[in-house]
């Protein structure tokens, strides 16, 4: 009702605000039930000349066309309404008003039937003070019209207004100046409404708007600005409440943009955009009635940014679903660039992922989907994204977050390198079988001066557990993954984390650790130097905490254990391989800690100038020194009060 | 013929109607400034309409029961014709007595054709020319005879053209005999309205038309005869009325006839004076004469 009441304003100011000193024409013409006219309220300087001309025509019924012409200087102010009745009965507004314009020059045209009117209008002006150009049409509780309007600005606009089947408003405005701005909005009977923007400031703007409204509503521009402040954007509801808009702007730049509203049984907002600027930014986002929202955005400093952004709210898109969609494909190259999603479902589960680099190039895909009855009765938010970074810092980076507490996070960075990933985290209930939780996946490649990738979920109990694989002057490849999750299967909750990756660099570590609700945890790791590291580990706590892991390790340096340490009472189990020069391991481990004990084992494969086998805990340390090639079973194990550490090493020739 | 008191009367009509649908159009022009207005109204139709007639008879008591109420003998007649502002309009009312009358009636309107309105301010003036163009023509032929002689008749009409009128009223006469002619005849009008921001300066409605009524007659009573010819902003220009009370015979015959033609006026194709001198006064426009069009310059 608000818009409806935006809309209606000007309208009614027309029929009240009319010019002091203004000269109203009024022509209309009847015939076999039906009625045409043309009412015309003309405020204009002597400087501007008018003339019109306006047929009414008999034959086969009543009709009316016009033709005008407008040119001079200075100020003017015309209203001018057209309007059909005995049929489908309409209204054509519009109103042009000038100030201080050193040339004017306009024409217009109109075709009037008593049931369907169009109306055409352009004008240009040059040095205006200020100008403002309105037409809009409304018929059968349908509404569209088009704005243009500039402040110490030259505009030069051509408009149009058709009623009929439905009503359709649509504009062409090219403008320079102070101030320069170009709207459609379109609102069905039922309350559907669709609208577009342009604007900007200090520079200009080149764009092509059409709106309509009829059973739902729509609006659609292109658009190119350029100049100190510039922003384009298009939105649109439906009649159950289900929203979408889609923006883009830019500092000190230009804005090339394709952008797209749409009310109908749903809302959607999709654009294609360009910006180059210090500053730009593009995003979009959609709601539904019930609360589901996404949003998704990329933005840039210093830089161009390419992306094609869809939004989406509403039901039965598929099936029965509900809920709203985002997507992006985004390319930048700048000093700075993101690019995040995020989901959000009304019962507060909520996901997201984001890229983001500086001084380079990011090409990324991004979806996110909050909602219900997805498939079957799945519901929940989810976000993904398929990256490319080039530059010298880049990130990529999901997390999820349920309505109990639940979180999980994957994240992959870099330093000087590429960083190509895919990813995504996700907040659900009633997935299969009840099963609800949050995880985050990635799977990732990383070429760089510095690389990490790391994934960590904890559930709503405080159970944690963590994955991570980082390295220095090389490569890394990784899946790894970290789920927070309850009433999986049968009853089963927790937090579990782990991750298979591969990596050949100068430095290179893969790290898990889990941690239950009393402090007690496990942690298994794997370290390389000037080599390659290929491991395989997975963590889980669930009131108490394990780990396992099955790494080769390839390099000037070598190093893999697994620890399980009960905080709580002080206790824990070590072991480890350790190799100086020309290492070369083979490892398996397992670690597990809870209120009981605390236990970790290891069987390996060593060969090098100087390996070490090491247990250790509480009660003390036990180790083992080699070169060469042997292999390793080692034990470290407590409860508190008892333990025993033990190594067997076997020898090959 | 029974002369039992009973009206008799032998009729004649043949009338043939041919009609699309009405057509109308309104133009105005309000100045806000200091709330002047005018605005015209036109309505008309394609159309066709013939009527011939005749009448003859005695006005005569009936009776209407079988207990023998009597109903009082009279005779009255109407007829009301109007096509885009060109109207003939007839009474007549008789008692007791003989009445006989022939009429003939031929109306033609055409409201087929574009109505156009123009308008125009120049740049460098504040003078806005509004004009309304209608071709829509209509033409009534009329003939009617009455002849009467009885306790009392009284025979009214007037004939009017887009302003102009001619009638005449023949009251309470025991013998008349008239015999009468109208040929009415619209061709187009042109609506001119000439305004300034400030206020509406002239207004003026162009009709071409002609008017014709022709009558003879001969009356015992009252005979009102009246003509009103108007100008083309509606102000009058010729009225005459008469009044006969007596026994007269009259003879008389009234033409009134307008022709405007789409010349361009002398402000118009000057154009250079009329768009160029800004400090014009409109209301000099219509006594622009050679001195001031061939004296005016533009620098």
């Amino acid at each position: 009702m608000t818009r409806l009441f935006r809309f209606i304003v000007p309208i009614a100011c027309f029929l009240i605000f009319q010019g002091v000193y203004a000269i109203d024409i009024s022509f209309s013409a009847s015939s076999g039930g039906g009625t045409v006219g043309i009412a015309g309220s003309y405020d204009v300087d002597d400087s501007v000349g008018v003339s019109g001309k306006a047929s009414a025509s008999f034959d086969g019924g009543v009709s009316m066309t016009d033709s005008q012409s407008l040119s001079g200087s200075g100020d003017a102010d015309i209203k001018q309404v057209m309007y059909g009745s005995g049929g489908a009965d309409y209204v054509l507004n519009y109103a042009l008003d000038i100030l201080g314009a050193t040339s004017i020059k306009g024409t217009g045209r109109s075709t009037l039937t008593p049931v369907a009117g169009s109306a055409s209008r352009s004008v240009s002006t040059t040095g205006t003070s200020l100008m403002t150009s309105e037409l809009s049409g409304v018929q059968g509780g349908d509404f569209a019209g088009v704005w243009s309007y500039g402040q110490s600005a030259d505009v030069s606009t051509t408009q149009s207004v058709d009623t009929g089947q439905s009503v359709t408003a649509s504009q062409s405005i090219s403008a320079e100046g102070l101030y320069v701005w170009a709207y459609g909005g379109a609102i069905d009977a039922y309350g559907n409404w669709a609208e577009t923007s342009v604007g900007v400031l200090d520079g200009r703007v080149v764009a092509d708007q059409e709106v309509e409204a009829g059973n739902s509503a729509f609006a659609n521009q292109t658009a190119e600005l350029e100049g100190g402040y510039g922003w384009a954007w298009a939105a649109a509801e439906d009649e159950e409440g289900n929203e979408a808009w889609t923006e883009s702007y830019v500092e000190d730049g230009d804005i090339t943009t394709g952008q797209y509203a749409a009310a109908d049984d749903g809302a959607s907002a999709s654009q294609t955009t360009v910006v180059e600027g210090e500053d730009g930014r593009a995003e979009s986002y959609a709601e539904d009635d019930e609360m589901n929202r996404v949003m998704t955005w990329a933005m840039i400093e210093n830089g161009t940014l390419e992306t094609d952004q869809m939004v989406w709210a509403g039901e039965d898109w598929w099936f029965d679903d509900e809920g709203a969609v985002a997507s992006q494909h985004t390319f930048i190259e700048a000093d700075r660039g993101n690019a995040t999603s995020m989901a959000w479902d009304d019962d507060g589960n909520f996901a997201s992922t984001s890229a983001s680099m500086t001084n380079g190039t990011l090409e990324t895909h991004q979806d996110v989907w909050a909602g219900d009855d997805w498939w079957f009765d799945y519901e929940g938010a989810e976000a993904y994204q398929d990256t490319f970074i080039e530059a010298d810092r880049g990130n990529a980076t999901s997390s999820a977050r349920d309505d109990d507490g639940n979180f999980a996070n994957t994240s992959a960075s870099m330093t000087n390198g590429t960083l190509e990933t895919l990813q995504g985290a996700w907040a659900v209930e009633d997935w299969g079988d009840d099963y609800e939780g949050v995880e985050a996946y990635q799977n990732t490649f990383i070429e760089a001066d510095r690389g990490n990738a790391s994934s960590a979920a904890r559930d709503d109990d405080g159970n944690f557990a963590n994955t991570s694989a980082t390295m220095t002057n090389g490569t890394l490849e990784t899946y790894q993954g970290a789920w927070a999750v309850e009433d999986w299967v049968d009853d089963y909750e927790g937090v579990r984390a782990g991750q298979w990756t591969m990596i050949t660099a100068e430095n290179g570590s893969a790290m898990s650790r889990a941690e239950d609700t009393n402090g007690s945890y496990i942690k298994i790791g794997a370290e390389v130097e000037n080599g390659s590291l290929e491991t395989n580990q997975w963590v889980e706590a669930v009131n108490s905490a394990r780990g396992y892991q099955n790494t080769s390790i390839v390099g000037d340096f070598a190093l893999a254990f697994c620890e399980a340490n009960n905080t709580d009472r002080s206790y824990f189990a070590y072991v480890a391989n350790r190799i100086d020069g020309n290492a070369s391991l083979e490892f398996e481990g397992n670690a597990t800690v809870n209120a009981s004990e605390a236990w970790a084992n290891l069987s390996s494969h060593a060969e090098g100038d100087r390996i070490r086998g090491l247990a250790t805990s509480t009660f003390g340390t036990i180790s083992d020194e080699y070169w060469g090639s042997c292999n390793y079973d080692i034990v470290a194990y407590e409860n508190g009060t008892s333990g025993f550490l033990a190594i067997a090493k076997g020898t090959t020739i | 013929m029974n002369r039992s008191r009973a009206l008799k009367a032998s009729l004649l009509f043949a009338a043939l109607i041919s009609t699309t649908s009405a057509a109308s159009w309104t133009g105005g022009v309000d100045n806000v400034s200091d709330g002047s207005s005018w605005w015209i109204h036109r309505h008309s139709a394609t159309m066709k309409f013939d009527l011939s007639g005749s009448v003859e008879g005695d006005i005569a008591p009936i009776a209407i029961t079988p207990a023998g109420r009597v109903l009082s003998p009279y005779y009255s007649g109407r007829s009301d014709l109007e096509a885009n502002d060109v109207r003939l309009r007839e009474r007549t009312s008789a008692l007791e007595g003989t009445y006989s009358s022939e009429e003939l009636i031929g109306l033609r309107s055409e409201a087929e054709a574009d109505v156009n309105l123009t308008y125009a301010k120049p740049a460098g003036s504040n003078v806005w020319t509004i004009t309304w163009e209608e071709n829509w023509p209509v033409t009534l032929n009329a003939s009617r005879t009455v002849d009467y002689v009885g306790k009392s008749i009284n025979d009214r009409d007037f004939a009017g053209n887009n302003g102009d009128l001619v009638g005449a009223s023949f009251l309470y006469n025991g013998e008349l005999s008239r015999e009468r002619n109208v040929a009415l005849r619209l061709d187009r009008l042109n609506a001119t309205v000439v305004a300034t921001n400030e206020t509406i300066v002239s207004a003026d409605v162009f009709t071409t038309k002609s008017t014709v009524y022709d009558i003879t007659s001969h009356s015992t009573g009252v005979a009102d005869l009246r003509y009103r010819q108007v100008d083309s902003r509606g102000d009058l220009i010729n009225l005459g009325e008469e009044r006969y009370s007596g026994t007269y015979d009259i003879t008389r015959k009234v033409e009134m006839e307008s022709v405007y033609t789409n010349e361009t006026e002398e402000k118009d194709w000057l154009s250079c004076c009329v768009g160029g001198c800004s400090d014009l006064d409109p209301c000099e426009i219509a006594s622009w004469g050679e001195v001031g069009v061939f004296d005016c310059a533009c620098s």
